[in-house]
């Protein structure tokens, strides 16, 4: 089961290179259905808590390949299994404008083979390995257009994604030293005295992942690579693939090193003012961004920086809100960036200005803009604002000191920030005002394949806040698990 | 089997190699065939001498009480010759295509073979002045294959490599003169200095002088700059002397120098071993942000061998046993990655003449099968999993944090820095091959390499792969064969 969820999407990409196909129909009818497949499983596993382990090859004593679906990982899974599944039946229509669509369909489905094999390796090295395939297999993405700025940025993509990775690896051989276990297990494995060395380790760990998740220092690659990817492509790398960095955190911290070794040391000072500079960086810089999609890619380095200091608050209450807010943000930015790209695919126009009006002639497309914005700003009843919500109060609860309270405040401004940077194209797109001219738009027809994963999204969004009674229990379950 | 059979390697090569020089031969073809099979009987011999040869040592001469010239086998030298002789025979059918249209065919053959006797002699010498003689050797029967091409810049090159090396060696010679004068015995892991009282400064200097003197093969800063301006030679030559055999000969003379003569114990937490460490760290940083800086497609490989042979260097300077076992690895590891590099940059040179970088835009698809072993080679050299470079960083890494302290943690952090700086210079080579920029394709036309470079490449990088899987097993025979 769990071997199939990975090796579908894998085997899947290599038969799509080698075969050739008459028409883009089939091509995509094969991709959607291997999504399709792949997403079923991911669902199933979900559902009835599958959770056997699988050793696929021991390169040594110490450094196996191996997998273990556990409540995060299911979680983890499920959500990409759908995330490229939508991502998949939007490209369907998006990647008409394109040229080379097989190797794009081929490089997805590997991205995604190698993204959940992070989130279901059960030792460190496995999930180093999978890091580093996941980036590798993405990064062809980025430069699918083979334009010299994307070209550029995948580069860049590359280096600071592998140069992040060794800096882990760096910081895998310090903990090694301390620890030579380096399966995952709940509460961590170290015994006894904390080495400083394992502390470094740990940091230099955290900050190497966090190149992935966008993380200050290592955040500057994001806002170029994200928008010169196609859009469905954009859409996974910020909504999903950045998460595999996200989930690498988590596992370091609360599976190896072990949340209470690292609590009240200067290692979580450190680490909580790195994310908080990331979130308050972000924001001020996709305020100021007149590109939408680069708006949206700087708005991803700011919003997975809130799913980072939740991480590093290291209490309970903080971490459902982490999970909740890897739900959700990674829902909330793949719409967006569907929603980005239907809008540049409709009309050839990139500004964030270059809207206005548009909300009359695309009314769901900007429907499910305004709903998503809704929830990344947090804005209740949508699912975003219970992100934020706990994160704040996991905060407030458990950091002593100034640090408690800096959090939610740096939170709030933030989400000043995420409002004034996104509310405005839907209201110019829903009230063009008596300058505008509406002409400069096209009237077209919003393409069904462009419409579904969007209406699902948010309604994914709206669904999820209101029905918190139920999704809350649920993720506190999974933050209880890991804790 | 008896230990006077270790000559049969080490002279077959060298006699059969000089007069194949002095025949006539009527076709080309004889000629490969002939050299073919002088290099196979050696390669296939030293194997079973690897699998059936005990410890003994068989004296060929003996100058004084002292000096004697003499072979034997162990562990270490056994995994220097496998490394060698599993390697000489793909590069000779690899070479067989691209000196197809060279000039001086003979020359070329008959140094190619003497170099493999010699390196065996390396492989095998019991004692430091037999490895010496055996050094130099190394040095006057590589020259011819480095300015093979006859011209100015190929002499120019040939003189520089001629400069360091015998400089270098004479370096290594005061550290030879000195352990002479306490009395030299063979080689012995744990080192020789166990019955010497005198003034342990004299000998951290030495040790020093003859690092440094010996690390000149292994292209140490600021004595790295003859490997370089060597890349002028043909490629089977810079695959296979300058990645493989000359300058892994040098970090094998370091080995013995460090396990073997000076020994651990003296060396270890003295300054000398801070400064060698300090210095291989610098040399992995050079050697990396310079070939960053190439343009030139073999000058940049060589740039990147000069790193990864501090790589080793470092490994040895940790004087500890994992660092030994971490230096053998990744000297295994390393040879069997580079070489596949060369090749490939031999390949395009050979079939489109392209030596510069720049030029490579689209070419991955032209020639696949070469782009996909440099792919191979690339990946493995930055270190990613599950590939032998991968296994060969952590074993050093491992290995450095043994003994933490703040030089080994200086080279770690050089190392990190350069697996950056490898990662940047290697794959914006492949991403150049496979994603041309839109109009920017400059490869129409290109076709793929012959079988006879091809083959060699896939089996060596599949080699690699292999390598990479059972990274636990190798080592671990690896320990096995050198520890005993």
């Amino acid at each position: 089961m769990l071997i199939a969820s990975i090796f579908i999407p894998l085997i899947g990409a290599l038969v799509l290179s080698v075969c050739k196909f008459r028409s883009r129909k089939t091509l995509y009818g094969c991709v959607i259905i291997l999504e399709a497949v792949c997403a079923a499983i991911l669902v199933y596993m979900f559902a009835v808590k599958f959770s056997d382990s699988v050793t696929v090859w021991s390169i040594a004593e110490n450094m196996k390949i191996s997998f273990t679906p556990d409540t995060l990982g299911r979680l983890m899974g499920l959500i990409a299994g759908c995330g490229w599944l939508l991502a998949s039946v939007f490209s369907a229509v998006y990647m008409k404008h394109e040229t080379k669509e097989k190797s794009f369909c081929a490089f997805m489905l590997l991205s995604q083979a190698f993204c959940l094999g992070v989130m279901f390796a059960d030792n460190l090295i496995s999930m180093y390995i999978m890091f580093e395939a996941t980036t590798l297999c993405s990064m062809p993405l980025v430069l699918h257009n083979r334009k010299k700025e994307s070209v550029r940025a995948a580069m860049s993509y590359l280096f600071y994604s592998v140069g992040g990775a060794f800096l882990a690896l760096l910081g895998i051989v310090f903990i090694y030293k301390t620890c030579p276990e380096l399966a995952f297990n709940i509460g961590g494995n170290i015994t006894g005295e904390v080495a400083d060395s394992a502390l470094v380790g740990v940091l230099l760990t955290v900050i190497g992942f966090g190149a992935k998740a966008g993380m200050f220092p290592l955040h500057a690659w994001l806002p170029s690579a994200h928008p010169v990817a196609p859009a469905p492509a954009s859409a996974l790398l910020s909504g999903l693939i950045t998460k595999s960095g996200v989930v690498a955190i988590i596992r370091v911290i609360f599976f190896v090193f072990g949340a209470d070794n690292l609590r009240g040391t200067w290692g979580q000072t450190v680490l909580l003012s790195l994310a908080l500079v990331t979130v308050l960086m972000g924001s001020v810089l996709a305020y100021s961004e007149k590109d939408l999609k680069k708006r949206l890619a700087y708005s991803s380095v700011s919003q997975i920086s809130y799913v980072l200091t939740g991480l590093f608050v290291l209490s309970g209450t903080a971490l459902t809100g982490a999970v909740l807010q890897i739900v959700f943000h990674a829902a909330v930015k793949i719409g967006l960036f569907l929603c980005a790209g239907a809008l540049i695919y409709i009309t050839g126009k990139t500004g964030v200005d270059d809207y206005i009006g548009a909300g009359k002639k695309y009314p769901v497309i900007m429907w499910c803009f305004t709903l998503l914005s809704l929830s990344l700003i947090g804005i209740p009843p949508f699912g975003g604002f219970f992100s934020k919500w706990y994160i704040s109060i996991g905060a407030l609860e458990s950091l002593s000191g100034a640090m408690g309270y800096i959090v939610p405040v740096i939170l709030l401004v933030s989400a000043l920030f995420t409002t004034g940077y996104l509310l405005p194209i839907p209201i110019k797109g829903f009230f063009p005002g008596d300058a505008a001219d509406e002409k400069l738009l096209k009237r077209e027809k919003e393409p069904l394949g462009f419409v579904l994963p969007l209406i699902i999204l948010a309604a994914f969004v709206l669904l999820g806040g209101l029905l918190q009674g139920a999704v809350i229990p649920m993720i506190s379950g999974i933050s209880a698990a890991v804790m | 089997m008896h230990a006077s059979l270790l000559t049969i390697p080490v002279f077959l090569p060298i006699v059969m190699g000089f007069f194949g020089y002095l025949i006539k031969f009527k076709s080309e073809k004889l000629r490969r065939l002939y050299y073919s099979a002088v290099i196979c009987a050696t390669s296939i011999f030293v194997w079973i001498l690897i699998l059936r040869v005990d410890g003994g040592t068989f004296t060929l001469l003996r100058f004084t009480d002292y000096l004697e010239f003499s072979l034997r086998f162990d562990g270490a030298g056994k995994v220097f010759a496998g490394l060698s002789s599993a390697l000489w025979p793909l590069t000779m059918v690899y070479a067989f295509d691209y000196m197809g249209h060279e000039k001086h065919k003979g020359m070329f053959w008959c140094f190619f073979t003497v170099s493999f006797g010699v390196t065996m002699g390396i492989a095998m010498a019991s004692n430091l002045l037999t490895m010496y003689l055996f050094y130099e050797m190394l040095t006057l029967a590589t020259i011819p294959l480095v300015i093979h091409g006859m011209n100015r810049e190929s002499y120019h090159a040939g003189r520089k490599y001629m400069i360091y090396s015998f400089g270098g060696a004479a370096f290594a010679f005061i550290a030879l003169a000195f352990l002479i004068s306490i009395g030299l015995a063979d080689f012995s892991y744990g080192g020789m200095l166990h019955n010497y009282f005198g003034n342990k400064d004299v000998i951290l200097m030495l040790y020093t002088v003859a690092f440094i003197g010996f690390g000149v093969k292994a292209a140490i800063f600021p004595l790295h700059g003859w490997l370089p301006t060597a890349s002028i030679a043909p490629t089977p030559v810079t695959a296979l002397l300058h990645s493989v055999a000359v300058v892994k000969a040098g970090a094998f003379a370091v080995i013995r120098l460090t396990y073997y003569t000076f020994g651990t114990e003296v060396l270890r937490g003295t300054w000398a071993q801070y400064f060698v460490l300090c210095l291989t760290a610098l040399t992995i940083v050079y050697g990396s942000a310079k070939a960053l800086k190439q343009n030139h497609f073999k000058r940049r490989l060589a740039y990147s061998t000069v790193a990864n042979l501090s790589y080793i260097l470092f490994a040895i300077a940790l004087m500890n046993e994992s660092g030994l076992l971490a230096a053998m690895f990744h000297m295994v590891s390393h040879s069997f990655i580079k070489i596949v590099a060369f090749f490939a940059a031999g390949a395009v040179l050979h079939y489109t003449g392209k030596q510069y970088v720049r030029e490579l835009e689209g070419i991955g698809q032209r020639m696949p099968v070469t782009f996909a072993s440099f792919t191979v080679s690339a990946l493995a050299l930055t270190g990613i999993p599950p590939l032998n470079g991968f296994a060969s960083k952590w074993y050093i890494l491992t290995a450095a944090t043994e003994d933490g302290n703040i030089w080994t943690y200086i080279g770690m952090a050089a190392l990190i820095i350069s697996a950056l700086l490898t990662a940047i210079y290697m794959f914006s080579i492949v991403i150049k091959a496979y994603f041309p920029r839109k109009n920017k394709d400059q490869c129409q036309g290109v076709k793929e390499a012959g079988a006879l470079m091809t083959v060699p490449m896939v089996l060596i990088s599949l080699c690699s792969i292999v390598m990479g899987l059972f990274a636990g097993d190798l080592f671990e025979l690896i320990a096995k064969v050198v520890l005993g």
